[in-house]
């Protein structure tokens, strides 16, 4: 890391409370489809393929996506990565995709229930390079990761969209119906939560009748609204759909069931000052 | 440790005559900042400028402490004196990229937002591995602001230095500014010039933030109707040729019932039950017409994919007939850019004829795409030829179908192919241009083999390792050489053959990491043509420059990569795959001062048109 970014990093951390207790945390797999024409390392080589794409693409979207945590150790959702043939292309020389399915852990009427995305691909190889050799283990791993931050980097609604949009971010909301807003316990700051940034919320009224919103991240609570667990917290305004939102009564009791990321925009710091020991007069200067 | 406790450990070392130097005093500084005491730390600099010897020996001194001092002044949000002390740093080293971004930080700090913008741009310039950073906060700056015609410039030249925000951010911006506008009209023109931003954005690949622009476009479509049908379409083009039109995917668009919008209808028809539902009269323009025929080719993918091969016929079908002719799209500002969805389609519907054995569908897609060729040399549109020559060619090795059959000298692939690599070279001398086609010369090999023509195989097996050289895929050229080498070459061919395996070597070896040797001392006897040895000694010196400034050899990346300088300015065309190493040479260049700076290619004049 060069001294700005951490300069950049150390002044972000001085600015992240309040945070989450628990932010969601995902747990990342990956495989080689049986049989397929890169299904051919050895079990030590595979394993080692594995374990460095999991790691790897776990620390990419832990930076990519700050309101989630990525593990290789078991969680409450999953992400598998499976690398096999587009079956579009069946027939003809197929191109190699990455396919990618998040099973995650979310309350339906109070009870657990794991909700499983629809596959998500990210392109490989195309059918020009499918024959090219694969390398050694190490090789091969940095080119499926290479190619996942590309698609990150490229194509990040479509990856939030696809891949994140099942997870629940937390149930811990605070609702302001009158406002036709839900008060997150944590800042825009915490994990960069630009304000074009949207959520889903779904939320149950005192009749028991569900909403099924969108709503847009602004500014944070009003202290006086809110309890101090939720002061400065994030504010989500529920936009869309327009008849459901008028619908939504302005009375208490309305209770936030689940808050799922539909849009990321990422918030962007002020960078700050570069300090005196990160001056290089010998670089660019002379 | 206390401020006093500072000032007395500086004070004792000064006392005894120990080298309190400037550096000393900076490193205190800097704690007694972040022991929250800048004033203290003010007063030590101060102090300690005084004794920065006069005249050049006191450069590095005076610029050290007046930033310490800029940096103090600033924490004690002191904003026009941590200004002075930064501009007294950029008068010792006008260049100093860190005094820059600073200056830049107390502009915005202090509302100037044109100058911190600017401040930062001058930043990014002298220091380009940094400048995606000082772009984006740029950018930002402006867009606070609400300076968005600038910001916009500010956010794509961010985007080309690499940020991965830029984009994304700009979008947002484009999207508030919207949300902010005072009445329809102001509202309307805001639109508008998203719609521009988000177009741009598709043409360069940034599909994600596109597709974000064109729905924040539809979801404010009450002020401008025309507008979001362009975005629908828009959208429509891109997700279908990006292969993620899905039913995902259109729930994101406003509902059916929301909008009374034909083409959504069709759209969300067509998705729902893989069926044709546009409706054809109600397409006000080319690109709704391309849209619907890019989105049934799409669904048909999907429904291949699904195995069922006759549903996805009729797509295809409609999409060939609804695409706008490759003549058509050729000449359209519009779609001219975008995959040529007639010949992908035509493409899957040889293929499905193949798979099913229906020669009568065969035939037809055959007669559609040879009066497409003919059309294509009737307007002696080059490009169209090649393209029409390529595709026919694919279809017809796809098919196993190389040799003359019932007199008819055309259908089949060794002449389609043949055809396609002659007009590319036509092509190639009329324009100077670098078209490396590997993997139609493979093909061709392929077939020049079924044929038992060895002779004619290996010649493009060589030709095919050159391309793949210049596109940097070693291991494949690798594999091209090992055919050829093992089908008798002649002794001139043989000579080629080795020529190029050194190549191959060397390049393998530099992208591996495990030597940073000049391969081009003992060069093998070159029986290559001169501008190929050009590029390749470009590609080699460049990575091996790279390869030993990441090891610290300094002495040795200077030489690789004023090596590197020479064999450029020799080139006649640099590949867009070299883009990359000439904005490494730009960087080295900068930071060494090389008056050779001006001679590199501008990347925006290099050659970029892809071969198909």
């Amino acid at each position: 890391m060069n001294r700005i970014a951490a300069s950049l990093a150390i002044a972000l951390l001085a600015t992240t409370l309040p945070v989450l207790a628990q932010k969601p945390t995902v747990d990342v797999a990956f495989a080689i489809a049986d049989g397929h024409l890169y299904d051919k390392f050895s079990p030590a080589n595979e394993a080692a393929i594995s374990t460095k794409v999991a790691a790897d693409v776990s620390a990419l979207l832990a930076t990519a996506y700050p309101l989630f945590d990525f593990a290789t150790r078991p969680a409450s959702n999953h992400l598998s990565i499976t690398l096999e043939d587009r079956r579009a292309d069946s027939g003809v020389a197929p191109a190699v995709v990455l396919t990618l399915k998040t099973k995650a852990r979310v309350l339906v009427d109070g009870q657990p229930f794991l909700s499983e995305s629809i596959p998500y691909q990210v392109m490989f190889r195309g059918d020009e390079e499918r024959g090219e050799p694969t390398g050694g283990a190490v090789a091969f791993a940095g080119e499926i990761v290479a190619a996942l931050r590309n698609s990150v980097t490229t194509n990040s609604s479509g990856f939030v969209t696809g891949v994140l949009a099942p997870i629940n971010v937390t149930t811990e909301v605070f609702p302001l119906p009158h406002q036709r807003v839900f008060v997150m316990p944590f800042t825009a700051t915490a994990y960069l939560i630009g304000r074009g940034s949207r959520f889903r919320v779904t939320a149950t009224g005192q009749s028991m009748q569900a909403y099924d919103l969108e709503a847009q991240a602004g500014d944070a609570a009003n202290p006086s609204d809110v309890p101090a667990k939720f002061q400065r917290g994030l504010c989500l305004s529920a936009d869309r759909p327009e008849t459901a939102v008028a619908q939504l009564p302005a009375e208490q009791g309305v209770r936030a069931d689940g808050v799922h990321l539909l849009k990321y925009d990422r918030l962007i710091p002020d960078p700050p000052p570069i300090p005196p020991s990160a001056l290089r007069t010998n670089r660019g200067g002379r | 440790m206390s401020r006093f406790a500072m000032l007395a450990l500086f004070l004792s070392l000064a006392t005894a005559g120990m080298a309190a130097d400037y550096t000393s005093a900076s490193a205190a500084s800097e704690k007694l900042v972040a022991a929250g005491d800048a004033a203290a730390a003010v007063t030590l600099l101060q102090g300690a400028l005084g004794d920065c010897p006069a005249g050049d020996p006191g450069r590095e001194c005076r610029a050290q402490l007046q930033f310490a001092l800029g940096y103090a002044r600033e924490s004690a949000g002191e904003l026009e004196p941590a200004a002075a002390a930064y501009e007294a740093v950029l008068r010792e080293y006008p260049d100093n990229a860190q005094a820059l971004a600073n200056l830049a930080g107390v502009y915005r700090r202090a509302g100037n937002a044109q100058n911190a913008a600017t401040t930062y741009e001058r930043a990014a310039k002298v220091d380009p591995a940094a400048a995606a950073t000082y772009l984006l906060a740029g950018a930002e700056v402006l867009h606070q602001a609400d300076d968005h015609e600038s910001a916009i410039k500010l956010y794509r030249s961010a985007m080309r230095a690499g940020s991965p925000d830029a984009a994304p951010r700009l979008v947002t911006m484009m999207d508030r500014w919207v949300e902010t506008a005072a009445d329809d009209a102001e509202r309307r023109w805001r639109l508008q010039r998203s719609s521009e931003v988000a177009d741009q954005l598709r043409r360069d690949g940034t599909i994600g933030p596109a597709l974000d622009a064109y729905e924040n476009i539809m979801a404010r479509r009450a002020a401008a109707p025309d507008i979001a049908s362009h975005a629908l379409a828009a959208w429509t083009e891109t997700h279908a040729n990006a292969q993620s039109l899905t039913a995902g995917a259109l729930s994101r668009l406003p509902p059916v019932s929301e909008w009374q919008s034909a083409f959504l209808a069709g759209l969300a028809a067509t998705v729902a039950n893989g069926t044709w539902s546009f409706d054809a009269s109600a397409f006000t323009n080319d690109l709704e017409r391309y849209a619907a025929a890019a989105a049934a080719k799409a669904i048909g993918d999907q429904l291949v994919a699904e195995n069922k091969p006759k549903e996805a016929q009729a797509l295809y079908r409609e999409a060939l007939s609804r695409a706008p002719r490759p003549d058509e799209q050729d000449s359209s500002d519009e779609l001219s850019w975008r995959p040529v969805v007639y010949l992908d389609a035509a493409l899957q519907l040889a293929r499905i004829a193949q798979a099913t054995k229906d020669d009568r569908l065969f035939a037809q897609v055959e007669d559609q795409l040879f009066d497409q060729k003919m059309a294509a040399y009737r307007s002696k549109n080059l490009f169209a030829v090649q393209r029409m020559h390529t595709v026919l060619g694919t279809i017809y090795a796809e098919r196993g179908e190389w040799k003359v059959k019932a007199g008819n000298p055309y259908t089949n692939a060794t002449f389609q192919l043949e055809k396609a690599l002659e007009t590319a070279a036509l092509r190639q001398e009329k324009q100077p241009s670098l078209q490396p086609l590997p993997y139609l010369r493979t093909t061709l090999a392929e077939g020049y083999r079924i044929q038992d023509d060895q002779a004619a195989a290996r010649k493009q097996e060589i030709a095919a390792a050159k391309d793949y050289l210049d596109l940097d895929s070693i291991d494949s050229a690798q594999a091209s050489l090992r055919r050829a080498a093992a089908a008798q070459p002649t002794p001139e061919e043989k000579q080629s053959i080795d020529a190029l395996q050194a190549i191959t070597n060397y390049r393998s070896v530099i992208q591996k990491g495990t030597s940073t040797a000049d391969p081009w001392k003992s060069p093998a006897t070159l029986k290559l043509d001169d501008d190929f040895v050009s590029r390749q000694k470009f590609k080699t010196y460049s990575d091996l420059g790279l390869r030993a400034q990441q090891l610290g050899k300094e002495k040795q990346a200077e030489t690789y990569f004023d090596a590197a300088i020479v064999a450029v300015q020799e080139q006649k065309v640099v590949p867009k795959s070299d883009a990359s190493r000439i904005q490494q040479l730009e960087k080295y260049t900068l930071t060494t001062k090389r008056k050779t700076v001006a001679k590199l290619p501008s990347l925006d004049t290099i050659e970029i048109k892809p071969p198909l």
